[in-house]
């Protein structure tokens, strides 16, 4: 009887043994699946409503973004949306450029409510990263957009006119760029402080920081900014001037480069060397391995190169200075989290390919059928190429100093064919800053973006 | 097997608990406020509420204690020309405005007017009617024998300071509003209130 037993009770853990092996080759097989399907449409969207924004069609560019926008984020709620930042600020600044300010506002701060929620640190997502593939963590954009961000919602306040909101926007972004140095000072990271530090912002806040005349912080931001700017050597016009009126053009220049995932060559040779060493010690090797590590690699559009603008007021006539390059900063702050970037595709390699020799050693055909998907899914994954893509390529600045009265502004281009002239006549005397945006989405296309207070008429 | 089959599923579970984005809050911990109330780490709309209720009851409560004012019948008012926000958060003028009004009309002994001044063409124009408005005398001090309604210019002014240890940044509001005399342009009282909030950092 107690035999019997006994026999039974072996028979039922060989099966269960059996079966928990079988689970085993199965849950491996379930997570090439997982691994080969792709993790966000949304960033596929984003070609066709960035195109249409580029070409000047605004209108068929926020249709294209709010139908994304609902699909991802049903009922305006970031929650459910990973990509929640990039959708609201590309949507935002579609709607700066279109003259909306109050929508514009709105999707601004409601940006920056969904940077300050995906900035907590989640460590699922940091391992899905290393499993899966780098954009299944939530986008929360480099320092340069994170201050950038804050910059854009308090121009769109001076487009409006809500001076006091855009201090305190602007307040905002200085300490948070603050906080960032400080952060880096701390992890002892390595991480220029010209990337983080923007010379718009300070000039901006050293701006209206003057014309509330508290000028001690005004010529403490103004020493920084030339600081930042040296190579350049800011014209004195910007800094303190005793007329009661200041006119500044902000011109969004250009148009930012964008992200394409590649393979790095030499990722694909070191695998190659390492899967020899493993052959001379027994191990077979695994093709799987030489699909190489993807890394996000910045292109640009042949027209997305700054237009350079001079802008004429009354008998005054000056070019817009360069304050803030998006372009290079992006390309250097790439360039510093490769590092990271490789690191994290080679962890992801190494476990994959521990997954391929734990196959083959339960079973060469199961090994061989998980290099094969394996192999998928190493071609599959793809860098985070996720980014901003509503950003100029550079931002310049034109300051002019007026006393009370009507004005002809004109916006020229002097190398557009055919000859490139916009005329508007304002009137300056309300406030003593006035500010006025103009988009440059196109060597040939420019929206130009006049407060009310100004009273635009174009002639 | 079934080791590694245990593991797997503790690490697992682990992880997914570590996987919490909370919304932020923020705790009150002004003192004399003994609830510790939960608010939120942003400065918004509650909080604006709670301020503008106590300075404006402050003011109220001194003005009417000293001039003796019946407001049975009238009722005076503050004309609120602007709104400083010297903190680094955006706050909604037309949030303050509405706020603003909802606590006149709960307190029910003043009125108060308040604008989207955006220029001065605007003030001016709204200054003109409210200086000419016969029911209302200009000198915030009474004459005796003719009880109407004083009125009074009122700046809002929102301020905001931090300190910070490891883990919370400790941040003060302080919200002041100042009344000034329409005619001398001079300052006749003034009231604040600190709320102070521990966030996490």
């Amino acid at each position: 009887m107690m035999c019997g037993i006994n026999v039974f009770r072996d028979n039922i853990l060989n099966r269960l043994n059996i079966l928990l092996r079988m689970m085993l080759n199965y849950s491996i097989i379930l997570l090439l699946i997982i691994s080969l399907a792709s993790c966000s449409s949304a960033i596929y969207e984003q070609n066709s409503y960035v195109h249409a924004y580029q070409s000047g069609q605004l209108a068929k560019a926020e249709d294209l973004i709010d139908t994304l926008s609902k699909s991802e984020m049903p009922r305006d709620n970031y929650l459910h949306s990973k990509d929640a930042v990039w959708i609201l600020l590309d949507r935002a600044t579609i709607a700066f450029a279109k003259g909306e300010m109050t929508k514009a506002i709105h999707y601004y701060n409601q940006a920056l409510e969904a940077l300050d929620y995906y900035d907590q640190e989640c460590r699922v997502e940091k391992f899905e990263q290393i499993l899966l593939q780098d954009d299944t963590c939530a986008y929360t954009g480099d320092d340069y957009e994170q201050i950038l961000a804050r910059i854009y919602l308090a121009l769109a306040l001076l487009q409006s006119e809500d001076f006091s909101n855009a201090l305190a926007l602007l307040r905002q972004a200085e300490d948070a760029q603050e906080k960032k140095i400080e952060y880096y000072r701390q992890v002892k990271n390595p991480c220029q402080s010209s990337l983080i530090l923007n010379p718009l912002a300070k000039y901006l806040l050293g701006l209206i920081s003057e014309k509330k005349k508290d000028l001690s912080n005004a010529n403490l931001l103004y020493d920084q900014v030339s600081t930042l700017l040296s190579q350049e050597q800011v014209p004195q016009e910007f800094f303190q001037s005793k007329t009661k009126h200041t006119l500044l053009i902000v011109l969004h220049n250009g148009q930012s480069p964008y992200k394409i995932s590649t393979t790095t060559t030499g990722s694909i040779a070191s695998a190659a060397v390492l899967e020899t060493l493993l052959g001379c010690h027994g191990i077979e090797p695994a093709w799987s391995s030489l699909s190489g590590i993807p890394v996000p690699m910045l292109v640009q559009n042949p027209t997305s190169s700054p237009t350079p603008l001079s802008i004429s007021v009354g008998n005054d006539q000056k070019f817009c200075f360069p304050f803030f390059n998006v372009t290079s900063t992006a390309f250097y702050t790439l360039e510093q989290k490769k590092p990271t970037i490789v690191g994290r595709g080679l962890a992801r390699l190494i476990f994959r390919r521990s997954a391929v020799a734990y196959a083959e050693e339960r079973d060469p055909s199961l090994g061989a059928l998980t290099d094969i998907a394996m192999y998928m899914a190493n071609i599959n994954t793809q860098a985070d190429v996720r980014m901003w893509r509503t950003l100029p390529g550079r931002i310049d600045l034109a300051r002019f100093e007026l006393d009370s009265g009507d004005y002809v502004l004109e916006i020229i281009h002097p190398r557009a064919a055919p000859p490139f002239r916009n005329r508007w006549k304002i009137h300056i005397g309300q406030h003593p800053l006035n500010v006025i945006n103009i988009f440059n989405l196109n060597p040939n296309m420019f929206t130009t973006l006049i407060p009310q207070s100004l009273h635009g008429e174009p002639l | 097997m079934i080791r590694i089959m245990l593991l797997s599923t503790v690490l697992l579970t682990l992880l997914v608990g570590c996987c919490d984005r909370r919304f932020r809050t923020a705790q009150d911990i002004t003192p004399g406020n003994p609830s510790c109330e939960k608010l939120d780490w942003r400065y918004g709309a509650n909080d604006i509420k709670i301020q503008t209720t106590k300075v404006t009851r402050q003011l109220m409560d001194r003005w009417f204690a000293k001039t003796g004012f019946e407001c049975q019948f009238n009722r005076p008012r503050l004309i609120i020309t602007d709104i400083d926000n010297r903190t680094n958060c955006y706050i909604a003028t037309d949030m303050i405005r509405d706020i603003i009004e909802g606590v006149a009309v709960n307190d029910g002994r003043f009125t108060v007017v308040v604008g989207d001044y955006q220029d001065e063409e605007e003030l001016d124009y709204i200054m003109n009617k409210v200086l000419r408005d016969p029911k209302y005398q200009n000198s915030s001090r009474l004459n005796q024998g003719n009880a109407i309604a004083p009125q009074f210019l009122a700046k809002v002014r929102i301020t905001k300071s931090v300190t910070s240890d490891r883990f919370f940044d400790y941040e003060n509001y302080r919200m002041t509003i100042l009344l000034y005399d329409i005619e001398t342009q001079e300052v006749i009282d003034s009231a604040w209130d600190v709320l102070t909030k521990k966030v996490r950092a």
